[in-house]
């Protein structure tokens, strides 16, 4: 046994010493904006293009410089250091260390907070994907605002067989109680392994596929400028019967959370959601999820209950974020659900005080 | 190790008590006969590991398994030729982490299995057993009454082959262009893609130890890598490079 580790070990140092040079890097990611620190309040960044949420007061759109880190050895274009006009976006192009893929950047600044009104009229394939995700239109600038996210983009790299939206866990759909579409929220069985259940799921926020821990992955919220008090709007709820992992029954989720953003929280995720110190109100589903009766559409009045204080100069200068998490299946953040269970959604308000 | 000691004491069981009486069978107009039993130690290595390969974190060899029979025709005191028949196992498993490489893992379980290709950053975890019947063909070269040296080719067909392993703690994306997917854990199966056929060259010695018994070493190189090129979807030349340590009685 001894010999037998012995030569292990050299068989080990003969394949070690065979390690080459590392290859020029093929990534051409822009994968962070590192300054200015003051005045961002939230990025959001999509697959092509940058979204930069922040103050007003803070930001000069005409004269404001980023920087922003890139991927290993890539290079950008113009330079960044010598832009200075983000008054309309603009568009970087970074090239790969070996110089064989380039990808265009829009980036942007956004100095409005989030629309109150949501009816899912807006539907849009991000390039290259094929699912649909919803936006939204800014009634002054006439901006699209992509500020929903969901689990559609993990779900196509691991069911690369289904070509059409209509397959996936977040959809569009004409079953609509007002205008032409709705959302449709559907449960599905993904195949993987360790987390064979993608609950159908949409969220105000971002979803950074990359990290390994999904409950990581959801990053909810962005900035709010206004006082909520009641989310209302319109859902239909067919539950797929028992979850796939804890056979219980599988039951619809709607929440909506108001937290104080600060250096170390920019966003709550799965797991801060649930207790983090910095929520101040929260406006949950007051009924259990259950199916919701005849064919049509069930009209919901959730209250935000407030348990800290509100500072309204901080409130306006974008320092509150709002999440609001729709969710087919109930525990569909610890990857468990029923195949089937479908939630349609559609004609959202958040009420606020207009005294603010 | 303690099955193959076993095996081995039984294979030479058989062989001692059948053969008791003969001796060295220098009278059979040259001819002789020769069991043997051993393990093989190596690996299913990349010559010249991509570059892709950043580091190497595991390697452990499994145990591998041979038995064969031999037949050696002696021309003259010196030099002779030996053919054979031999079932052997050969594999390993290793642990390798890689940064941007391209490859394909299988879904295997739900309503949406299938195959993804993609750049892949991360840890590899594989494993490969391949059961080989080989025909090696080799010149002898006969030092003195101890030592018996030999070289030649082999010819190899598979009967059993597996080639899996899993893709942990990485990133994958189909290519730079698109999002980056972080994955926990994904299988892949490249059982198919391999050759069913192994060619190569084997140098070996044999040394009596005690009457009939001997002490053997064998090293084979293969030819062909085992990944077939035209299949494979793992940018990876690997072939067979294993010593194979065992004994041999000679009938």
């Amino acid at each position: 046994m001894k010999y037998f580790s012995i030569l292990a070990c050299l068989m080990l140092l003969c394949f070690s010493s065979c390690i080459k040079d590392e290859k020029p890097n093929i990534e051409a990611d822009i994968i962070e904006v590192l300054s200015p620190q003051e005045g961002i309040l939230n990025v959001v960044y999509q697959s092509t293009s940058i979204d930069i949420y922040a103050d007003p007061a803070k930001i000069d759109p005409e004269n404001i410089t980023f920087s922003y880190l890139i991927s290993e050895g890539a290079t950008i274009s113009p330079d960044p250091q010598g832009v200075s006009d983000y008054s309309t976006p603009r568009s970087f192009i970074v090239t790969s260390e070996d110089g064989e893929w380039t990808k265009t950047y829009q980036v942007r600044i956004i100095f409005k907070d989030l629309p109150s009104e949501f009816d899912f009229e807006n539907w849009y394939q991000p390039e290259g994907e094929r699912y649909k995700m919803p936006f939204d239109i800014d009634s002054e600038s006439g901006d699209s605002l992509f500020i929903w996210s969901c689990g559609n983009e993990p779900y196509a790299f691991i069911t690369n067989k289904y070509d059409d939206y209509t397959t996936f866990p977040t959809q569009p759909t004409t079953e609509a109680c007002q205008g032409s579409y709705a959302v449709k929220l559907e449960t599905k069985l993904t195949g993987d392994y360790y987390k064979p259940i993608a609950a159908g799921n949409l969220f105000i926020g971002q979803f950074d596929a990359s990290k390994y821990d999904p409950l990581e992955s959801t990053q909810f919220g962005l900035p709010f400028m206004k006082m909520p008090l009641r989310i209302t709007g319109k859902y239909k709820y067919r539950s797929g019967g028992k979850t796939y992992h804890t056979q219980s029954d599988d039951s619809c989720r709607i929440q909506a959370v108001l937290y104080k953003t600060d250096a170390n929280v920019k966003h709550l995720n799965g797991y801060t959601i649930k207790n983090s110190p910095n929520i101040v109100a929260r406006a949950e589903m007051t009924d259990d999820g259950t199916d919701t009766p005849g064919e049509g559409y069930k009209y919901f009045d959730f209250e935000f209950i407030y348990t800290q204080e509100i500072d309204c100069d901080i409130l306006k200068s974008g320092g509150y974020n709002l999440a609001v998490i729709f969710s087919a299946s109930r525990k569909g953040d610890t990857y468990d659900g029923a195949p089937g269970s479908v939630m349609l959604v559609d004609d959202v308000k958040i009420i606020c005080d207009t005294n603010f | 190790m303690k099955k193959i000691t076993i095996i081995i004491a039984l294979v030479f069981g058989i062989a001692l008590s059948s053969s008791a009486n003969d001796s060295i069978a220098s009278n059979r107009n040259g001819m002789e006969y020769k069991v043997a039993a051993g393990f093989n130690i190596g690996g299913t290595s990349p010559i010249g590991l991509p570059a892709e390969v950043r580091d190497i974190n595991s390697y452990k060899p499994t145990p591998n398994l041979s038995i064969a029979g031999y037949a050696i025709k002696m021309f003259n005191p010196t030099w002779g030729l030996k053919a054979g028949l031999r079932f052997e196992n050969k594999g390993m498993e290793t642990g390798i982490n890689v940064k941007n490489y391209k490859m394909t893992v299988n879904i295997q379980s739900g309503d949406a299995t299938g195959v993804k290709t993609g750049y892949f950053t991360g840890d590899i975890k594989n494993k490969t057993r391949m059961g080989y019947l080989t025909i090696p063909v080799s010149a002898v070269y006969r030092l003195n009454k101890q030592w018996d040296f030999h070289a030649g080719i082999y010819a190899a067909y598979a009967l059993d082959y597996n080639f899996t392993g899993k893709v942990v703690q990485g990133q994958i994306r189909e290519t730079p262009l698109t999002p980056i997917i972080g994955i926990t854990k994904a299988d892949y199966n490249y059982s198919d893609d391999l050759q069913k056929w192994d060619v190569g060259a084997e140098i070996g010695a044999a040394c009596k130890v005690y009457r009939n018994l001997a002490i053997e070493a064998n090293f084979t190189w293969g030819f062909i890598s085992v990944l077939d090129p035209d299949k494979r979807k793992m940018d990876m030349d690997n072939y067979n490079l294993y010593l194979n340590l065992g004994v041999s009685y000679t009938f």
